[in-house]
């Protein structure tokens, strides 16, 4: 398996989705490649990043409850009107 | 993590569709923080993405009788979110004409300066600067990969539920995914290559 190969497939590798035959041949190219095991620590990695929430957390507790309080007054004016 | 999950959005939004406020008021608690999230990430704009987390909420209670199945209504409500934004935004057209421009080949194979910073410690990894270099990298991708990756990586959607809300096939979305997180990848192991070679002391 070629590098390039190796890294096209990472997504469906952490996903699950591979066939065990492909799953193999990439855990051997891994284990011989240290290039592609970098890249895939740090793929992976990434993601987990990615994933922790308060990264990306923009709007502050009490400007999302006050906008939760002029969303719900707003949609019971308008639930009246339906 | 775990939300209130205790009532199911199905019945929920069953209860909506009855005219029940309470039921709307829960769904906008459950959801309010990942619509705005949402439109933030696809605006840039922290006001745009107040406003239209606001229309979202208003456009779900008038036209939740238009959503014929109500197992799909996250994948619905992120769909209206979307369109919100675009409509916003006025990017859709431009977008759409740039999303095969894609041409990211070379990512992951640059075979020089390759640095392992998996194993920096946590402190590092989650500091305020760090998760600022990963917002920024998140912020300034293309925006078709953009959308994907927040959609998946920061929201936690399906690749089928992300397919089905931008309408796009699924290979399409995975491979916009996988780009995605190559260039942020790339971006992380530029800021973390200072970390590269710690000497303590000096000399």
């Amino acid at each position: 398996m070629k590098c390039s190969q190796c890294i096209e497939l990472f997504d469906d590798y952490i996903d699950g989705l591979l066939t065990r035959d492909t799953i193999e041949k990439i855990q051997a190219h891994l284990k011989e490649c240290s290039h592609c095991r970098v890249i895939f620590r740090t793929y992976s990695l990434t993601i987990r990043l990615s994933r922790r929430g308060e990264t990306f957390r923009t709007l502050s507790a009490e400007r999302l409850r006050s906008l939760k309080e002029t969303i719900t007054s707003k949609l019971r004016m308008q639930n009246k009107d339906i | 993590m775990i939300k209130d999950n205790t009532i199911a959005d199905t019945s929920l939004v069953e209860r909506i569709k009855q005219g029940d406020t309470r039921a709307m008021e829960m769904i906008v608690e459950r959801y309010s923080n990942k619509v705005y999230n949402l439109a933030y990430h696809l605006t840039r704009d922290s006001t745009a993405a107040e406003e239209i987390m606001q229309d979202v909420f208003l456009t779900v209670l008038s036209k939740i009788h238009t959503l014929n199945n109500n197992a799909y209504f996250s994948t619905w409500l992120y769909r209206v979110t979307t369109n919100a934004a675009y409509a916003h935004m006025r990017y859709l057209r431009k977008d759409k004409k740039n999303l095969e421009d894609l041409r990211i080949k070379d990512l992951g194979e640059d075979t020089s300066q390759i640095y392992d910073w998996s194993s920096l410690p946590e402190d590092i990894l989650l500091s305020d600067e760090s998760k600022q270099i990963l917002k920024d990298a998140i912020d300034s991708l293309p925006e078709p990969m953009r959308i994907v990756v927040v959609m998946k990586d920061v929201e936690g959607l399906k690749n089928e539920e992300i397919a089905k809300t931008l309408g796009l096939s699924l290979p399409a979305v995975k491979s916009r995914l996988h780009r995605g997180r190559l260039l942020l990848r790339e971006r992380l192991s530029n800021y973390f290559k200072k970390y590269a070679t710690p000497r303590p002391g000096g000399g």
